[in-house]
């Protein structure tokens, strides 16, 4: 991607984080804030389907949660969310990208996966990227 | 004179951090989210993962306490205590909690008990290590005050 195209801000930006480790979520939320996002968090599943609206453009979630994870949320968010364009963006944060990950997310229906912690330069360029694209799949 | 010399040893001390590989990138990316409007986050995301790690850790120790051990649980605690220290930077940590889970894989009990002692160890000291930092850097002051110009 080029740089040119990187949006480097993203202010009032509606964006979910669910993970349930208390340091992720806070630093995830800190860095999204930073490029001008509007962050809610939540620590599960069941919190989030409380809160998930058409509203939230954006949702990064750990994959890895006890209880149902990343990947059956995805599929209860697509049942959710018949028409694409009323769907957030599904993007799965993980410590682990595999080639076994990529295709669980790929299956579930996610957009894209991106290892933790991020960076704020990559966060920058996946969120210009999703918002352009609707996907993020980067070649493994 | 005091202040200058002061935020000189603050300085040093974040080098010796990064240098002795208690603290990786991480840290950096923590320290760049810190602005007037969250001019305290990095030393919050540190006050968070030392309450909450502390935790984690006396789960995991209870979990090696009983036998025979569950590996899998073990390792679950770990993949969970290694993305925090991950998230704030926290290398030689990480380093040991990867080494645990290498152990857990193979089943090595011995492996785990012995690591898990490192891994402690790492953990207190780096705790130590970023109190003071924290401290000293408070005393020191904001390093706008340094570069406002006499």
């Amino acid at each position: 991607m080029q740089a040119n195209h990187v949006q480097t801000n993203f202010p009032g930006l509606k964006v979910i984080v669910m993970d349930d480790d208390g340091v992720s979520r806070s630093v995830t939320k800190g860095l999204l804030v930073h490029l001008g996002c509007d962050v809610t968090t939540v620590s599960s599943s069941d919190e989030f389907l409380q809160v998930i609206s058409q509203e939230h453009k954006v949702v990064f979630m750990d994959v890895c949660m006890p209880g149902i994870d990343g990947y059956e949320l995805a599929a209860r968010i697509h049942e959710k969310f018949t028409k694409r364009h009323e769907r957030p963006v599904l993007v799965a944060l993980t410590g682990n990208i595999n080639k076994m990950t990529k295709e669980s997310c790929m299956r579930v229906g996610m957009d894209g996966v991106i290892l933790k912690p991020v960076s704020v330069d990559k966060m920058r360029s996946v969120l210009s990227e999703l918002l352009e694209h609707r996907v993020l799949f980067e070649a493994m | 004179m005091e202040r200058t010399h002061m935020r000189r040893q603050v300085g040093l001390m974040r080098q010796s951090l990064f240098t002795q590989g208690f603290l990786d990138e991480q840290f950096i990316q923590l320290e760049e989210l810190q602005d007037d409007a969250n001019p305290n986050f990095v030393e919050e995301i540190a006050t968070l993962y030392y309450c909450d790690s502390s935790k984690s850790l006396q789960t995991i120790e209870q979990a090696l306490e009983k036998t025979p051990h569950d590996f899998n649980k073990l390792d679950n605690h770990m993949h969970q205590f290694k993305g925090s220290s991950s998230s704030i930077g926290a290398k030689k940590v990480k380093d040991e909690c990867q080494q645990f889970r290498e152990y857990c894989k193979a089943g090595n009990r011995e492996g785990c008990m012995r690591t898990f002692q490192l891994l402690k160890k790492e953990h207190a000291t780096l705790k130590k290590k970023l109190e003071a930092y924290f401290q000293m850097a408070r005393q020191a002051g904001p390093l706008e005050t340094a570069s406002r110009p006499k």
